[in-house]
Order: structure tokens, then sequence, then C-alpha cells
């Protein structure tokens, strides 16, 4: 199909093969995600920063549970697992467990990690376990058709709360952070240099990581509460974004409509791990 | 992995040293504007043809070319379907 | 057994020790090396021993925060190449259902043990029951398979431990242990054998290229070779229907291969999985079906019988599931009667009424939970069954 247009053809030249690919399934690409939605682009700095961590490939295993955020392990090309809803964590512990040499990284959507699995989150950070947790923050429950989660901002729409939402939402940093996580970054899928920066770091950080990536759910979320598609949050993050690195992150607020704070808030290298201590017992129990 | 940003002001006398091209898998593209609307430069818009999803992928603006490309990944790296991305050429045009 | 056990895996010789720590012992033996639990009585005394010995063997204790997290650990350290289990009782299982059918779909390898408590709900806290027997088959949702065995003294549970890792490597599926309170907190002799007389199996290995690994590619035996994670494998794992490279397919073609596998690969090797031990069946007129603590009552009850006059015989169950069937139907054809005795409302009795085709009253000896049967409450059932 041609349109009347100068003699220059202006497309861009087609490949048959994504530089990322062999770091993903490429042959179950495109992916189940709606146009817009922000998970794609938390993905792709992802592999970026797998690519770039310089982590040899096989040492990793990507566990995931329930949601649209939960298919991500199914697109990448590494040891994946796509396990029950919030359950993801405890799974991460017992392979980090069994085998301290993985790196073990969690990626999973708000809901699944801190409504069903808040309480395997806030364990995972007291006991200081060595894995890496990524939650994509959509604020709803995005696959399941747009229903209330924990995250969902006070008086907002979803499918469950049509009069408006009458509980406050949880600020994950805070929570995740008080639980006692030493790595606490929140971005927007928007700033994607600088959380696939955090992603990286956090890959490679001994302890307990956690990034929340912000992101937008147009088809769920977003266009019944004024953001009618992936574009219009996004520029939102852009206008309305602030970034605060090393503050508190009780005082990082998600205001939708608003402000959002955004840095990176916690980073508290070398303390000792679960499996550290583990391994001291092991040793004790010899003598 | 080499960095795939270079300065977007390059002296005269080292143009010819690099060629990047912006390249595309059309049929992943799923039309979200995020390469078009965040691309320093502005490079970017949608065309007019259609994909076999149904989707207008991103073209070069009329007046804009490789010139113009700031050669610094982004659309690369928000692009959530993998199918935008910056290639690095060497002179003779062949992948390095 | 002392508290300061020497750094041995497997502590041959003679003990005199609880079913729990018989348990916890033959676990060891078995290879066992991973344990994530959550105190539950009756059980809490296997994760105390575990606690203390898997250190002194390199392997890895957790305690988690709950049973579900418990499983789920169990599952993920499988998945890296441990063998691993888990302890509770009733209550708990019901917590750990989810992750069972996980277990069961992604074929992990691991060891359930349920020390049976009276239920249903926080029931009986510290007194023995056997009413969890339906639950280790039809717990979780959809269709599956599970295995399940049941011992009645400290040894053999000690014993049953070796075999039950070796039938979750062998068919890469969870494995339940049935054993109760009366079992698990009684004192007997225990005589663990050298290392070297333990028979033990580890799951497939793959063979061939990595690239060319499917995650869950069968053999001839319906089983797939298990890779560990962190080998270069690239494994996909998910709950969701799949094919044989893992990846989901949401359609019906896929679902009827997959869990007619699942299903097949232990229904048909029922028999080769089967252990059930007979006492005086050869010419018994009346037929006893029990096991468990329930079945030294009933053995006792089947001499009493005898000396009555009564041709009795016991058919003591140790592999619950897959139900022996076949073996009960064939029974069946040469007895007059069936007394069941359980301690729970009729669990068992339900699947023989459903194996017997020959048309003889099938009864049911039973107490709902706190107390064993005594053989003489047995053997008042077969004599009413004989007058029959």
């Amino acid at each position: 199909m041609t349109v009347a247009e100068k003699k220059i053809d202006k497309s861009l030249l087609e490949a048959k093969k994504h530089p990322m690919d062999d770091l993903l399934r490429w042959d179950r690409l495109p992916h189940v995600w709606c146009s817009g939605c922000g998970l794609g682009s938390v993905l792709s700095c992802f592999i970026h920063a797998i690519a770039n961590s310089g982590i040899p490939k096989e040492k990793f295993a990507i566990v995931s549970g329930i949601g649209c955020t939960g298919r991500a392990s199914g697109y990448i090309n590494l040891d994946v697992f796509h396990t029950t809803h919030g359950r993801a964590i405890p799974f991460a512990i017992g392979l980090k467990l069994a085998n301290p040499k993985l790196n073990v990284i969690v990626f999973s959507g708000d809901g699944d990690l801190f409504a069903i699995g808040g309480n395997h989150i806030i364990h995972a950070a007291r006991r200081n376990a060595d894995i890496t947790v990524i939650c994509c923050n959509n604020f709803v429950y995005g696959m399941t058709g747009g229903q209330l989660a924990p995250t969902t901002p006070i008086d907002a729409w979803s499918s469950t709360s049509p009069y408006g939402n009458v509980e406050q939402s949880f600020n994950l940093c805070h929570l995740v952070y008080s639980a006692g996580a030493n790595f606490v970054a929140r971005w927007t899928s928007l700033d994607a240099r600088r959380l696939q920066e955090s992603m990286e770091q956090a890959i490679k950080n001994k302890g307990f990581s956690f990034i929340e990536a912000l992101i937008p759910c147009p088809t769920t979320f977003g266009r019944r509460n004024n953001y009618e598609n992936g574009l219009k949050m996004l520029e939102f993050f852009r206008d309305n974004t602030i970034i605060k690195n090393g503050i508190d992150p009780k005082d990082a607020e998600i205001r939708l409509g608003d402000k959002i704070v955004v840095g990176k808030f916690i980073d508290k290298p070398d303390q000792l791990t679960l499996d550290d201590r583990l391994a001291r017992i092991t040793k004790k129990s010899h003598e | 992995m080499t960095v795939k940003k270079s300065i977007s002001f390059i002296p005269p006398e080292y143009e010819e040293q690099e060629k990047w091209q912006l390249k595309i898998i059309t049929d992943r593209c799923k039309g979200c504007l995020f390469c078009i609307t965040f691309c320093p430069a502005e490079i970017l818009e949608s065309s007019t043809k259609i994909n076999s999803k149904g989707y207008h992928p991103p073209k070069l603006k009329e007046d804009a070319s490789m010139d113009d490309c700031a050669k610094c990944g982004f659309c690369e790296l928000i692009c959530p379907e993998f199918s935008i991305f910056l290639e690095k050429l060497d002179d003779s045009g062949a992948k390095t | 057994m002392s508290k300061k056990a020497p750094i041995n895996d497997v502590l041959t010789g003679e003990h005199y020790t609880s079913g729990n720590e018989a348990i916890a012992e033959g676990c060891l033996a078995a290879g066992c090396r991973f344990f994530g639990g959550y105190p539950i009585t009756p059980s809490s005394e296997i994760a105390e021993r575990m606690s203390q010995r898997l250190p002194q063997v390199d392997g890895v204790f957790i305690q988690m925060e709950d049973e579900i997290a418990s499983i789920a650990t169990v599952l993920g350290a499988s998945w890296a190449g441990k063998k691993s289990m888990t302890a509770t009782s009733g209550p708990g299982i019901s917590l750990m259902m989810e992750n069972i059918g996980l277990g069961a779909i992604t074929e992990t390898p691991c060891v359930i043990i349920n020390v049976q408590r009276g239920g249903p709900s926080t029931g009986l806290p510290t007194l023995v029951g056997q009413g969890d027997v339906m639950q280790a088959r039809w717990g979780s949702h959809g269709d599956y398979e599970i295995i399940a065995l049941a011992p009645n003294s400290v040894q053999e549970a000690f014993d049953l431990s070796i075999e039950a890792f070796n039938l979750a490597e062998e068919y890469r599926t969870p494995v339940i242990m049935l054993t109760d309170e009366s079992i698990c907190h009684m004192f007997e002799k225990l005589v663990i054998p050298p290392k070297s007389q333990i028979k033990l199996k580890d799951r497939k290995k793959p063979k061939g290229s990595k690239k060319n690994y499917l995650t869950f590619q069968p053999d001839a035996d319906m089983i797939p070779p298990m890779a560990v994670v962190g080998e270069g494998y690239n494994v996909f794992v998910t709950g969701l229907t799949h094919n044989e490279k893992g990846y989901p397919v949401i359609d019906a073609e896929t679902q009827e291969k997959l869990v007619k596998r699942l299903c097949d690969k232990i229904l048909l090797n029922e028999e080769k999985i089967r252990k059930t031990e007979s006492h005086k069946v050869n010419d018994a007129k009346i037929l006893v079906i029990s096991f468990g603590i329930t079945s030294r009552s009933a053995k006792g009850a089947v001499d009493l019988a005898r000396e009555k006059g009564i041709k009795a015989g016991l058919l003591r169950l140790i592999t619950i599931w897959p139900f022996p069937t076949k073996l009960i139907e064939s029974l069946a054809q040469k007895v007059d009667a069936i007394v069941v005795a359980e301690i729970n409302n009729g669990q068992i009795i339900k699947e023989v009424k459903e194996a017997v085709r020959k048309d003889i009253p099938i009864l049911l000896s039973s107490k709902l939970g706190g107390s064993v049967h005594t053989p003489k409450e047995i053997l008042s059932k077969i004599e009413e069954a004989s007058k029959k």
C-alpha cells in the first residue's frame, strides 16, 4: 500500500532479529501485553540490565507469580519459573538456599507481591534473603480485568470499587524498607535508563534488593482513571515525577494526578545475607 | 557490550567513521507511540503503513535522516515490543 | 537418640527412638538436603531434628513464615537440584494444597510428611487421626495423581522415608507420607543399616545437547528427564497447562495430552509402586483392611478371631495411593465379607467398595479421632461380619 510521498522512503530498515533476541524466547513474541502497557519497557530494561551485568547467563533464575507481570518470565530465555499466585518469593528463596551460586530474581506484580504475597515479602526482606525483587506496579489487578489492589489510589475507579476506592494504598518502598530491605529504588517505566541502572546494581548487590517500577495499565486502569492510553500516563510521569535520591521512602509519595517521587532511596551494601548466616551455622554445626 | 550512546554532535572529520541505522521488526510493533513521543531528537512519526496486526509502525520524519538521530538508543530501550532498535554499521554499510 | 549426634548422614546402628526422629533420620539417609517447614503439632519434632542435623551434613534447614511458603521453598529447592521435604499435619496440608498441585503439574520431586491428627480444622492437635487420606489424593483442584505411603512402626517410618524419596525421584512427583500422631510419638527400636546397604534413586538427568533440551519432553516411560537450574538448560517451568517445551498452551488438546500423561505415569505403574503386607490372608473368609497404627490393632483382632474359629486375615496397606484396586478386587473374590478399620468416618472404605465387584458385606470399624482401636473393637466387627 503506497501513499503519495516524496521520493525518499523514510521507512526504517526491516530486521528479522533484535539484538536482545538471544536472551528472549523470541518464538513467543509478540507478547500478550496490550499496546501502551509499561511491562514491555520494564522487561526491556531488565533484559538490557542482564546483558550488561557481566554475570554468566546460566547463573540466573527468574521467578514470577501470576498476573500480567508474571507472564514476563515466559519471554526470558533463561531458567524461568512461573509459579502460583503470591508464592514467587518463597520459591525463589528455595532456589537460592539450595544453590547459593544462583542469581535469583523475582519479577512480579504489585498484587501478587503485596496482597496475597505480602507475608512472604516482608519476611524475605527481614531475613535479608539474597534475592532481587522487581515489582511492576500498575496500581491494579490487570490480568483479571482491573480489580482493586493494595496500591490502587484512594478514590480511584476499579472494577471492584466502582464508587471509588475507600482504602489507602501502600507505599511499597516504605513497607519493604521497614521490613529490612537494604536496596530500595523506585522509577517509572519512562525513566528507562535509570531503571536499567538500578536493576544492574540490584542484580549485582548482595542481600535483599527491591525495585518498584511504576507502569501504565491503559486497558484496565488508565482509561478508567483519566489516562486514556499508555502514552498519556507516561506523559504524566514525564511532567510530574520528582527525583529524590537517598530520602527515607516513607516520604516518597505517589499521588496520581499530582506528583510522584522516584529515586534510588536506600543503598546499604554489605549486610550479612541469609546465605551468609546459614553458611556460618553449617560451619558451627561441624564443631 | 559496547555502549550504543554516542555524542550527538560529531565533528565533520569524524562523520564518515560511524554509521548507525534504525531498524524495526515491523510485525512486533503495537503502535504505542513511545519511541515517537520520547525521541529526544524528534525524528520519528507514525507511518501510514499497517503491519500484520493492524498497527502503524514508526518511520523517520520527512525532513529527518539518520544524521539527525542522536544515537542515544532510548527508543530501543523503551520499546515494549523489542521491535525498534539501533544498529551500528561499519563504513561499508555492512553490520559490524 | 542423644542430642549430640555424630556428623554422619546415616546413623548406622540400633536406636530407641520416636517415629518423628526415625522419619528425620530416614530422610537424611535418603539424601534429603533441604527442609523448609513450619511448626505444627505433632510434626514439629521432625523440623527440630532436621534443624540440628541438616547443617551437620551440609544441608539447608529453614523455618518459613507459613506452610504455603514452606512448600514453595521445597519446590524451588528441588529445582535447584536438592532432594527436599517438608513435614506438617492436617491444617498445614490444607494450606499447601495449591502448591502441591503446582508440584504435580511441574513434576517436581519432593516429600511431604503428614503426621495426621484429629480433624477437621484445629481438631485434636495432640491426638491421633487418620482423616486425611482422601485429602492426600483429592486435596488440590484438577486431575492429578499422588503417591502416599503409610508406615505402622518406627522402623517402617524410617524405611518408608527412603522409599518416599526414591518414588518421588523416579516418578517426578510429590509424595505424601500419611503417618499419624501415634506412630510419630511412640518410642520403639530402630535399626539403621550401613549406608552401603541403602539403595537410593535419583531423578533422570537429561542426555544430549542443552540447546535441544525440552523441559517436559517425556521418555518412553512417560517421565521427562529433569534438568537442574544453573547449568544453562533454560528450563521453562509454569503451572499453566504446557507443551513439551514447557510453553503454556491454553487449549484442550494440550490439556488432554499433559493431564493424561501426568495421571498415567502413576496409575499405569500402580503395581510397581504398590506395597502391602498380608497376615493370614491365604485362607481367610473375612478380610480386614487397615493401615497405619490401626493395622496393629487389626492384626491383634485377626489373631483373636482365629482363636475363636473365624478365618480372618489382614491386608495392611502400605501404599495408600495409588490405591491397590486390582489387588483388593481379586482378594474380595475369595472372601465372604470385608471389614475396614480406620480412624475416620469412612475414607478407605469408599475405595474398597468401589474396588469390590462381588456382592459381599463391607463393614466399617471406625473411630473418629483421639484414640486407637483396641483389638476387641475390631474383633466385634469381624464377628458381626461373620454372622452376615
